[in-house]
This record gives C-alpha cells, structure tokens and sequence, in this order.
C-alpha cells in the first residue's frame, strides 16, 4: 500500500486589516471595551530547535492614557502620548507597546471584517502610530468591543462542537467487488474530507485541517494510513499516489472503516491562537461493506 | 567544518516590508516575497556555498537542505524528505512542517552548522553538530511579513546529535535529538 500525498492547503477566511499587523507581534486582539481598563492579549511566536513555532500568550493590563500592551516588560513605555493631538472622533489615546493608540468612532473608509462580530459585540477601529509623532499613516486594526467573553477554553469548546463533519463518501476501485490479490484503490470523495470551521458565540473559530485517513480494509490485517483522501482510481492514475490494500482472501462482504483525521487550531479575529487544553484533533468514522472475489486465470496451451 | 546556506534577498525584502508597514502603517498586505514561497512547488532550493566530502556528512547536510526546503515551502510531503530522512525522523520533521504549515508560517533562511562526525558503526553513523537557527525565521505565507519570534533556547544555537542509516540512496538521517545550547 502507498500513501497518497495530497493535502488540502486551509481556505482560510482572512480579516484583511488585520493581516497587516504592525509591530512586533504576530496577533493581537483585545476583548474588553478599550475605554476601560483592558487586557490586552498578545501571542509571542517561539521558535523550537526544529523549526517549529509555537505561540505564548501573554497580557498585560492597559488603561487609556498608560503605558501598556506588549514589549513594555513591566516598564513603563514611552509611546509619545505627549505629543498625540486630541481631534473630534477620535477617543483618547493609549499605548500598545510603543505605539500610540485610539479608537476611533467612525471606521470610514475602512471595512470592517466580514465575520459578524458576536452577539453584545462590535468592531471597532484601532488606529496606531508607530510612536508620538511619527510621520505616515497610523496602523488600522479592527478589535472586538463588548463584554467580557467567556473563557477561551469554553470558547473553543463551543467552537469545536460547531464543526460540520459531513458524512464520509466511501469508494473503492474495483468499485463492486474487490479481486484477491490485486491492489484495491481506496479513497474519499474530496468534498467529505476538506476544511471545517465551527464558529463560537463569540467569533472564535476552530479550523480544522484534514490530514489523514486511516482505513480498516476489514479484513483483519489492521490499519493503514493515507495522506488525505486518497486518489480517486482513473486510468494512468499514479499507482504510487494511491491509497491501496490487496486482499489474500475471498469474501461475501468484508465490513471496513475509513476514519478521517483532521488536525485543529482556533484563529481570533484573524489570527492563529493556542488554547493550552483545547480539543487538537478531530475524527469521523464511516464504514463499507466490500465483497471480494477470486478470480481463475486459465492458460491455455498450444 | 562551518557550512552556511547562503541567505537569500527574499529575506531581506520580507523584512524591508515589515519595516515599512511598521513605520508607514501602510493597510495593505505585503504580496510574498518570493510569490511562490506558500507553495509545494516553485521554492528555489537554498544554495549551497561548500559540500562536505564525508558521505556521511554530505548525508547530513542533505537532510537540512530539504528540512529548509520543506519548511521553506510549507510543505510535510515534500519529496526531499523521504530522501533524506527515514522512519521517525521523517514522521518528526513532516509534523513540524504541517504544524508551521497550519498555522500559515514558512520558515525561511539559513542554518549553520559545525558538525562532527561522532561515530560511524557499519551502516549506522552519528553526527554531533553545533547548529544555528537564529538566522532562520518564520513568515506568515498569507502576506509574506516576517513574524517576529524568540529562540526557545534563547541563542538559537542547539547541540544536535543525529543518527544516520545507509540505504540505497545513501546516508539518510533516523533520529534526531538536541541537548541545550552551544
């Protein structure tokens, strides 16, 4: 048997402000209202030996009109409060790092993400200068203003279980009997093994990725596994790209099973967040009934 | 022996464009640097400025050409790796692609090393090696922005010990551990 190689590359729905996230952080998002005292939560990248990259989180207390956000290290941060201007619309400044920031009433002309926000919440629009009075235009990212959410973990929770997991479409090639020892092609119906999002209350989204299929041909030889979904059985098909299993036996009906795997992670308005406890991993099991025959190949002699 | 994987300007852009969305705070996102560098396919292999004359050294840095290769494009099949790397080793190496890989990460530029051959036992072998990742980075594939990340080890320099199996294609490498900073 050979394991087919195909992985489906994530569909990700991107906010597209806060794609383009400045600073020194790879994501930032704050949950509570950013009149009041907030925390404000960053996930640090962290590079392992192998190339890796996991995220911290971390968070720090920021008030409108302090030093706060990522990068201070306790200390206070001279964000250049001092030299940002009041104007109409704009509410007061903080800092996020050593950035300057506000929040500003009317998000005109930028477009706010087209994830609805969550019940009790709205987007608003975070404008950030890179320091007090720097030349060029502020940052744009869009927060999430409203009440205390819940906890993340009951968020991913929530998130998790929202994931459609469609019924597997089983198929297999010979597609009405299999033959005794010759390769059978196993493989999934492309659109039963792709990308699912479940979306908590709060807008945190669980994304899971398809990853495997460990398949049960039935018959007692065990499990193999394949990348994806398998390669559907056509002529010319790349026979080393295929997900197969030879029979040594005949059968009325060998009952198998195909377990799809799908690796998960949670995104926050954009951006990949590690939730230590969180549900990784995702998995929905179909079975098939697979008769398989013999067949007598009579040589004939001159 | 010090072998360096020559840097290319890909990183420098990708880091001129952060800069620049930093300071400008411009709204776009920054196209990848490379345009291709998400992809399986279409990533230029990283260069190799010396070779090793040791097979089973010349095995070795073989198998960090596809790691970046695959990191580089994001890719846990790769077909470099199955060169290179067998049985855990290789399962190990695609799982960290696959986790940069789902969290939209490539991880681009070079690793260094000053490797040693520590043994070399019929068709086994093991290499010691000193190697530096510090100048190996992450980029978010979605808009091709460098993501600022810290060591784990604080240097980026590892003491690696690695062991090797001589197939038929060669010195491929098994197994795979490190043990603190050099």
């Amino acid at each position: 048997m050979s394991a087919g190689r195909i992985l489906r590359r994530p569909a990700l729905a991107l906010l597209a402000v806060l794609a383009v996230l400045a600073g020194t952080q790879a994501a930032g998002v704050i949950l509570a209202g950013p009149a009041a005292a907030a925390q404000h939560c960053w996930f640090q990248a962290v590079k392992d030996a192998d190339g890796t990259i996991h995220y911290v989180k971390r968070c720090r207390e920021v008030r409108p009109g302090q030093p706060g956000g990522p990068g201070g290290g306790g200390e206070p941060v001279d964000c250049g409060l001092d030299k940002m201007t009041p104007q109409p619309g704009y509410g007061a400044y903080f800092c996020v790092g050593k950035a300057a920031c506000t929040i500003k009433d009317n998000y005109v002309p930028y477009a706010p993400p087209t994830e609805t926000a969550p019940p009790g919440h709205e987007w608003k629009l975070r404008l950030c200068w890179p320091c007090g009075g720097c030349f060029g235009p502020p940052v744009p990212t869009f927060i999430l203003d409203g009440p205390a959410a819940r906890p993340l973990i009951v968020q991913a929770q929530d998130a998790f279980g929202r994931l459609p997991r469609p019924d597997a479409n089983v198929q297999h090639s010979p597609d009405t009997k299999a033959v005794v020892q010759l390769d059978t092609w196993f493989w999934l119906d492309p659109a039963t093994f792709g990308v699912l999002r479940g979306t908590s209350a709060e807008g945190l989204v669980a994304v899971a990725v398809p990853q495997a299929t460990e398949w049960n041909p039935g018959d007692g030889t065990g499990t193999f596994s394949c990348e994806g979904p398998g390669t559907p059985y056509s002529e010319g098909a790349d026979p080393s790209q295929a997900c197969t299993h030879k029979y040594d036996a005949m059968s009325p009906g060998y009952t198998g099973s195909a377990v799809r795997h799908w690796a998960v992670h949670y995104e926050n308005g954009g951006g990949v967040i590690n939730i230590p406890g969180a549900p990784a991993d995702a998995d929905a099991t179909s079975t098939f009934v697979i008769p398989v025959v013999e067949t007598q190949v009579e040589v004939g002699g001159n | 022996m010090l072998r360096r994987l020559r840097l290319g300007p890909v990183v420098a852009l990708a880091a001129l464009a952060a800069l620049l969305a930093g300071c400008g705070g411009g709204t776009a996102a920054a196209p990848l640097p490379d345009g291709s560098g998400a992809g399986p396919t279409g990533s230029p292999s990283p260069t190799v400025t010396s070779t090793a004359d040791d097979p089973v050294l010349a095995g070795y840095l073989a198998y960090w050409d596809a790691v970046i290769h695959a990191h580089r494009a994001a890719n846990p099949a790769d077909p470099a790796l199955r060169k290179h790397a067998a049985g855990a080793e290789l399962t190990k190496v695609r799982n960290a692609v696959a986790r940069n890989r789902q969290q939209q990460i490539s991880v681009r530029g070079t690793v260094t090393h000053k490797p040693t051959v520590a043994s070399v036992s019929g068709a086994n072998a093991v290499v010691d090696d000193c190697y530096d990742v510090s100048a190996w980075n992450p980029v978010d594939v979605r808009n091709g922005q460098p993501i600022d990340a810290v060591n784990a080890g604080g240097t980026g320099r590892y003491r690696g010990r690695f062991g090797l199996r001589f197939g038929a294609g060669g010195w491929v490498v098994v197994s795979s551990s490190t043990s603190g900073v050099c």
